[in-house]
């Protein structure tokens, strides 16, 4: 029999109580048993940030947390705060600055990004490459992620 | 039409001039951006099972047993199977095309037979109803093995004391000679010669989605339904039919959001033939996703190269003649359908550049190893030419003490030369590489830079500067298939429909169809609009190596969809007594008097 523990946590704003396997990752539990499958899995090692979700305000590698570790915390995903409005500052400057191509990435940037949205302060953009480092991109070459992103922190274009 | 469908324009665009060549922003963004993508890992199916592989931990060894009792008994197994099993639902391949004269490879197994010749080859399959089951499986799969000799160094392939393949004879999968004679002459007139051996490790392509597929075969229709992360749908259609033994009116294959592809999602991958044959075996839909580690050492890499250039040129500076030695490995087999014998080929068509020279001399070697397959990638051969290029330029350029810019200036094709024909045979209809070294060299002000430079080295700061020409072959899609026996099912195709609200829906190449259709319609402030449709899913219309298939569909809605709506909308027009349409068409003339009658 499998290790399993009883969790209960809060997932995008609703209760959600399930017996989750010990060994499973918050980004597997996500998308295996909630069907959110906006956060994306691509290394599985903490080193590209395409897991990213945000777990009591703080942003954190989905593939580094195992899901029962998340036991009473509130977790927000692409989602949900899609869905809530947070983020459409950012998807707007994202779109119109085409700061995606595949879209593989996005949702851990916009979480990542979202972050320093969130911190409401003006930032250089060496800060804000620096903070979007732990997030690859294999296809822009991050020029218009970091555009797209002062353009929502510091109101340029 | 729903809020995320309205185009949304770029800063600065100009609608009255049309959408081509404006930055509008993809309307297939949003659902990428919210997280709603439709990538293969996020389908869900009912009965869908997962496998993961047992792959080999050397680089060469002989299967001696396999043991899948304990495997077997792992918790959601669904079936272990090895390559003979697999076999006889996949047959093997051979990569190899006619017009690449004297190729050769072995057979491929979806799952290697008796031996692994690269570490990371799949030696079995587990079948499980989760992917963590699939590896917990794998783990338990116990295997006896008997290593073998390995060839890993380019030159001692080359050498053959260890054959890889004893049935080939040697381990040279594919050599490549050119000469346009005159070079021995050349070089022994010549002022300068420069001469250097240049090595290349190789590269692969890291795409963030790791390869993947969800195989889902119906044993009712004997169809065969494959989403599909890949660059070629058209192809693997073709390919999943030949080697599963399903027709190819029963085989469709889907693409949806593919998560970077970069030329490596664009080959056929013996686990991804093995993924869809199981789902053949089981009679239900399995999937296949690629975890970062087994991407390392499955996904092709590319550009492994040693090559030694020469280069003669006069005392003035005149470049008389290229020669090149190249040698390149490509693991243990060549890659189908499209083989590994490509970017070797292509590294002679390129070397020498746009530099003006009609001598040039080239020998290539493409060798077997046991590492894993490498095969086309990005812009294929054109780094490693280029490299070899400019490399030995600049070599020549220091030799005779002339500036960089200033040799090259010298020696770069005139403007007013074309059409050029390069030794190597590819043709030329106009190109202006003087024009834009001179716009380059203004851009980067490189006067000043040589001074700065100049300047930083007393500090001891040493700051390079570099100048590189370069062509990029693009668009040669037709060059590549059937001539040498690559099939492809080319249903490029793009369909416009008009609905009887005047809403145009367009179905076909993502963004661009849209684009082609707006131009030819839109005038701001028209009644109706233009809706990305869904895109087809039947057969493989999806998005193609982009280039190609964006330039024939957008061709093909210019010439004919939108001419046909138009006629049919006037004729219905005229049927209907010409005004107080309920239809109307945007692009017709008529109606947009009638909408401007109306409005005044």
């Amino acid at each position: 029999m499998e290790h399993a523990l009883d969790t209960t946590m809060t997932v995008n704003g609703s209760p959600v109580r399930r017996r989750i396997p010990a060994r499973q990752h918050l980004v597997d539990f996500l998308r295996e048993e909630l069907g959110l499958t906006g956060s994306h899995i691509g290394c599985e090692h903490g080193v590209c940030g395409a897991c990213t979700v945000r777990v009591d305000g703080d942003i954190v590698r989905g593939c580094l947390m195992l899901a029962v570790q998340a036991n009473g915390c509130k977790v927000d995903t692409i989602e949900g705060l899609s869905d809530s409005g947070e983020l459409e500052a950012l998807q707007k400057a994202f779109h119109e600055k085409n700061a995606l191509q595949c879209g593989f990435c996005t949702p851990g940037m916009l979480m990542a990004a979202q972050d320093l949205v969130v911190q409401k302060r003006r930032c250089s953009r060496e800060e804000i490459k620096r903070h979007i480092s732990g997030n690859y991109c294999r296809c822009t070459g991050y020029q218009a992620i970091v555009d797209a992103i002062e353009q929502v922190l510091n109101g340029q274009s | 039409m729903a809020k995320a469908e309205l185009p949304l324009h770029a800063p600065g665009t100009q609608l009255d001039k049309g959408y081509i060549g404006q930055s509008v922003p993809r309307p297939n963004a949003q659902r990428l951006l919210q997280g709603r993508g439709s990538f293969i890992d996020d389908l869900r199916f009912p009965r869908l099972a997962h496998v993961a592989f047992f792959r080999s931990p050397y680089a060469h060894a002989k299967i001696k047993s396999l043991n899948f009792k304990a495997a077997l008994g792992s918790p959601g197994v669904i079936g272990i199977f090895d390559g003979r099993a697999v076999a006889e639902y996949c047959t093997p391949w051979i990569a190899v095309l006619a017009h690449l004269k004297g190729i050769k490879s072995p057979p491929q197994h979806a799952i290697a037979i008796e031996r692994a010749c690269w570490q990371g080859e799949a030696v079995a399959a587990a079948v499980a109803e989760s992917r963590s089951q699939a590896e917990d499986a794998v783990a338990r799969i116990e295997a006896e093995w008997e290593e073998l000799p390995v060839v890993v160094d380019m030159d001692e392939a080359l050498a053959g004391k260890r054959v890889i393949h004893p049935e080939l004879g040697d381990n040279i999968c594919f050599k490549r000679e050119l000469d346009t004679g005159g070079v021995e002459e050349a070089f022994a007139t010549a002022d300068v010669v420069v001469e250097d051996t240049f090595h290349f490790g190789r590269h692969t392509g890291v795409c963030l989605e790791g390869r993947a597929l969800l195989a889902d075969y119906n044993a009712a229709e004997h169809s065969l339904t494959v989403y599909h992360a890949t660059q070629a749908p058209h192809m693997m259609q073709d390919i999943f039919s030949r080697h599963l033994n399903i027709p190819e009116a029963n085989v469709r294959v889907i693409t949806r959001d593919v998560g970077g592809s970069f030329g490596i999602k664009v080959h056929v991958y013996a686990d991804e033939m093995a993924t869809a044959a199981l789902s053949v075996m089981l009679r239900r839909p399995v999937k296949f996703v690629a975890d970062r580690l087994e991407s390392f050492v499955s996904d092709i890499h590319a550009r492994e190269h040693k090559a030694r250039v020469r280069l003669a040129c006069t005392r003035s500076g005149e470049i008389l003649a290229f020669e090149l030695d190249d040698l390149t490995a490509i693991g243990p087999y060549s890659v189908y359908p499209r083989t590994s014998g490509i970017e070797g080929n292509q590294v002679v068509n390129l070397t020498g550049g746009p530099y003006r020279h009609q001598k040039y001399r080239a020998k290539m070697h493409v060798v077997f190893t046991n590492k894993n397959v490498t095969c086309q990638y990005r812009a294929v051969g054109h780094p490693i030419a280029v490299a070899l290029t400019e490399g030995i330029v600049d070599l020549a350029a220091q030799k005779l003490g002339m500036d960089v810019a200033e040799f090259r200036r010298k020696n770069l094709i005139p403007d007013d030369a074309y059409p050029y024909t390069f030794p190597s045979g590819i043709k030329f209809e106009k190109l202006s590489h003087q024009k834009c070294l001179e716009k380059l060299l203004q851009l980067m002000n490189y006067q000043e830079l040589r001074e700065e430079q100049l300047r930083l080295r007393k500090k001891g700061i040493f700051r390079g500067i570099g100048l590189a020409a370069m062509i990029e072959v693009t668009n040669p899609s037709p060059a590549f298939y059937g001539v040498g026996g690559a099939r492809i099912s080319a249903q490029d195709g793009a369909t416009l429909r008009l609905e009887p609200t005047g809403m145009l829906t367009v179905t076909g190449a993502d963004r661009d169809a849209d684009r082609v259709v707006q131009r030819h319609r839109a005038r701001p402030g028209n009644r109706g609009g233009v809706r990305p449709g869904r895109r087809q899913r039947r057969r493989g219309d999806a998005r193609q190596s982009a280039c190609h298939h964006r330039r024939y569909c957008c061709h093909a809605l210019r010439r004919r969809h939108l001419g046909l709506a138009r006629r049919r909308h006037r004729r219905r027009s005229r049927a209907a007594g010409g005004t107080g349409l309920a239809l109307q068409y945007p692009g017709c003339r008529r109606c947009n008097t009638e909408n401007r009658k109306t409005k005044t």
